[in-house]
């Protein structure tokens, strides 16, 4: 494996930007000269249920755009519960960032099931890693006036920590070209956000 | 420009996109005129990016009522002289199999590939079903590329191959492949102009189109002697290659295709094992020079196909034939036979079977959750219109009676989903009213019920529907008007005002209705549930009653995804609600008997609403007992 390869398990609500941040990492990817291979979720699904991405980043990929359980280097959720929910496929030590805003599925509004405190979630994850990253990411985007922005604080947050192979200046040029015209202000703001 | 642009360059470059673009790409290199398609998924993105860019790319593209009629579209402007593609979704074929397994016979100049989306997995479909059978039965060529660049490359291929033999030839793929996203290298595109000519002399030529008891004969060995030629074609052609995993001798001698084997290839990686490995780019006919110069003397020879073990048997039978005592390895006889027949080859379970057969550790090293993980099914969102009209169907119908209403496919398939569980049997589409009528004649004095949207109205409904006046069944059918075909990303239908081509016809579901004699046609605003209700009973009273028989309740809104997105963006969309505490006594009618996703309940076990969910229908008001009702509009809010 050489040091650009990189699986990321992008996870969350249908409906919640699931996937640019896909497809602005494989525009980084691009700009870096590092292949990048990924796997979306259509279709009824996206109607509110749970819906994975993924995507491996790295020189001479072969294979599935899959990733295979316990083989995730970040997992990228969206929402606490599917960061949970994507345990399985986070690899000993590797990175998980969520948003903590929470989206309550239907079995738990018909109270059928608890929704986990964010400490158990926390906990849980703590379990498999020690690089846990909570983000109020929609709270914060909600300020800049852009919710659909959340995903992009979350990726400035991976990027200044050193954890995706690109630095800011790929990633803003990234997002310049993977978001629609008018929404590439605000999501510049939002890069750079903490 | 829209991100589909990129797919009508003309100069060479890579381009990062997703399988089914990767196939659109391949239509247009191969100067496809002609494009037709029912939308399901995983080929519905197919449907998008024509919508777009069909008109740039100088092809007629059209999404037709149902797969059969497309299906006919398509190959009758191949028997004409025009390069053409038809594709749908697994089960689509069984809709357009009556015009699939005659294709073989008939003489198509002009070129006929049909893009098939099988879904291992059932991801996204009623079943799984494998439909390299139909190959069998209709003499079909079936290609099966696995990444987008196969996508296109195997596209250019089968057309080529198609106008070259006059033949149909098939393309299968899989929810993995057309919703894989990766590098697909652009080339020239085919601007030769293709020759369309359709005289009495070419029909003689090219053998008849109408297959009769003293025709059929010949068309059919030519059939058979197509798919022999294209065997032999294809059997030196480099979509069967040969890899090597891995360093050393090879451990395994592995065959498979498409995902799976991208599948194999992780998981050989992940445990460090080395093989070699065939994989197959055409699997019907099968390479057979190919495969048996792969298995050369004999010894073990590993299948892994995602269903059910078709080639792995094709193989064997191939090696019997042969004389050739090699150990042929797939699913069949192994004591998970039929569990391995479910499901796809993800590389996790890849890594589990290799190393099963290997009897070596897997590796696998990974957590579960100790903490139970509530599940999250999909459903209907936030104001769908469908909601209230099943709301108010609960309350037609009575209580303890959701056993008599019946579903078809569309977002409304959901309704069997608490708190409702409206529409508990379904087949496939337009099953919902014929299987009603069966519960109407068992039960004939029980308010029986099915659903059907306005898209599945036009494709497979009417027979049901028209079924049902005839014989005089007494049954009520609720037809879900959203003007659109939502559940497979918003295309448009005949009941749309809009094609593939701008403005169309709206082609009015009531007048259809009256004109099958149907004598109880009423129209109703969804998001008024008394309406909805009261219109209902009614309908159940006129079905029942002496002079009665079959009554349609048509439920009116339109898709509220697609009308909030488009409110969103133009500002227009209502303010939210908010629940004042002080008069909420927290009955939780709205929480759990109408489950709106923006309904939710607070850790002190209160209900709320979350503002960034509910986009102000304001349908949650009708749901609460109070006459004081809590639910307020918020005065100031600004959306973001």
């Amino acid at each position: 494996m050489s040091t650009d390869d990189l699986n990321i398990y992008v996870c969350g609500v249908g409906g919640f930007g699931i996937g640019s941040v896909s497809s602005i990492l494989s525009r980084a990817a691009m700009i870096k000269g590092i292949d990048s291979i990924g796997s979306e979720t259509h279709g009824l699904a996206q109607r509110g249920g749970v819906v994975v991405s993924t995507l491996r980043l790295g020189r001479n990929l072969n294979g599935s755009p899959l990733i295979i359980k316990g083989n995730a280097d970040i997992v990228f959720a969206l929402e606490p519960l599917e960061a949970l929910r994507a345990m399985p496929y986070l690899r000993s030590q590797g990175t998980v960032i969520y948003n903590t805003q929470r989206f309550q599925p239907l079995s738990v509004r018909l109270g059928q099931f608890h929704y986990p405190g964010i400490d158990e979630i926390e906990k849980e994850l703590l379990r498999i890693t020690n690089r846990v990253i909570p983000v109020a990411a929609s709270a914060k985007a909600k300020e800049l006036g852009l919710s659909e922005s959340a995903n992009v604080i979350m990726l400035g947050i991976l990027t200044r920590q050193g954890l995706l192979p690109f630095d800011m200046e790929v990633m803003r040029e990234a997002v310049r070209m993977a978001t629609p015209e008018k929404y590439v202000k605000i999501n510049l703001v939002a890069l750079e956000s903490d | 420009m829209s991100e589909f642009d990129q797919l009508l360059g003309d100069s060479e470059g890579v381009i990062n996109v997703m399988g089914n673009y990767g196939f659109v790409r391949g239509m247009i290199e191969s100067g496809v005129q002609v494009a037709t398609c029912y939308p399901g998924s995983p080929t519905a993105e197919m449907a998008n990016a024509m919508l777009a860019i069909s008109e740039k790319a100088g092809i007629y593209f059209e999404i037709s009522t149902n797969e059969k009629v497309a299906l006919e579209i398509a190959a009758t402007s191949a028997i004409v002289g025009r390069p053409s593609v038809c594709w749908m979704k697994s089960v689509g074929l069984n809709v357009a199999s009556d015009t699939a397994v005659q294709l073989a016979y008939l003489s198509m100049p002009g070129g006929l590939v049909v893009i098939l989306g099988d879904d291992p997995g059932h991801l996204s479909s009623q079943n799984e079903q494998d439909n390299r059978y139909y190959a069998r039965l209709g003499y079909l060529p079936f290609l099966e590329p696995a990444t987008p660049q196969e996508a296109k490359d195997y596209f250019r291929l089968a057309m080529r191959l198609s106008r070259k033999h006059k033949f149909p030839v098939f393309i299968r793929t899989t929810t993995r492949t057309c919703h894989q996203t990766g590098p697909v290298q652009l080339d020239d595109i085919d601007k030769a102009p293709a020759q369309v000519i359709w005289n009495n002399e070419t029909m003689q030529r090219e053998g008849g189109y109408i297959p009769l008891p003293g025709t059929f004969p010949p068309m059919k060995k030519k059939a058979l002697e197509n798919l022999e030629r294209i065997r032999l074609e294809l059997d030196t052609h480099l979509i069967n290659q040969t890899f090597q995993v891995g360093a050393g001798k090879p451990e395994l001698r592995i065959i498979t295709y498409g995902h799976t084997y991208q599948s194999t290839v992780s998981a050989l990686t992940y445990l460090g094992i080395s093989a070699e490995i065939l994989k197959l780019g055409i699997t019907h006919p099968l390479p057979t020079n190919t495969i048996l110069d792969f298995i050369g003397e004999g010894g073990e020879i590993l299948v892994f196909e995602e269903l059910d073990p078709v080639i792995e048997n094709e193989i064997k039978l191939l090696c019997f034939n042969k004389g050739i005592a090699a150990r042929i390895t797939g699913k069949s006889g192994q004591p998970d036979e039929l569990d391995l027949m479910i499901g796809e080859y993800d590389p996790t379970r890849m890594v589990k079977v290799i190393s099963g057969h290997l009897g070596i550790e897997s590796g696998l090293n990974f957590g579960e959750s100790s903490v139970e993980v509530p599940s999250r099914s999909p459903q209907l969102c936030p104001g769908c219109g469908h909601r209230t009209a099943f709301f108010a169907a609960k309350r037609a119908m009575g209580k303890d009676k959701e056993a008599f209403s019946t579903a078809d496919i569309g977002c409304y398939s959901l309704g069997f989903l608490p708190p409702y569980r409206l529409g508990n049997l379904l087949y496939c589409m337009g099953s919902g009213a014929p299987s009603a009528t069966a519960i109407s004649r068992a039960f004939p004095d029980e308010p029986v019920l099915s659903f059907v949207g306005d898209s599945t109205f036009f494709h497979a409904a009417m027979p049901g529907i028209v079924n049902a006046v005839y014989n005089k069944h007494r049954q009520v059918i609720m037809v879900m008007d959203n003007g659109i075909t939502a559940m497979t990303g918003h295309q448009p239908n005949p009941n749309s005002g809009f094609g593939s081509r701008g403005q169309a016809p709206k082609i009015p579901i009531d007048d259809i209705l009256k004109a099958f004699g149907v004598k109880f046609v009423e129209r109703v605003p969804s998001y008024q549930i008394s309406k909805v209700e009261d219109a209902l009973k009614r309908a159940f009273e006129f079905a029942h009653s002496p002079d009665g028989g079959v009554a349609v309740v048509i439920q009116d809104e339109p898709c509220a995804l697609r009308r909030s997105r488009m409110e969103k963006k133009a500002g227009t969309l209502p303010n939210p609600l908010r629940i004042d505490p002080d008069i909420c006594r927290n009955i939780q009618s709205c929480l759990k008997k109408f489950a709106c996703p923006a309904i939710e309940s607070t850790s002190e076990g209160k209900v709320e609403i979350n503002t960034d969910l509910c986009i102000g229908c304001a349908s949650c008001v009708q749901t609460c007992p109070l006459t004081n009702k809590p639910m307020k509009r918020i005065d100031d809010f600004r959306r973001v």
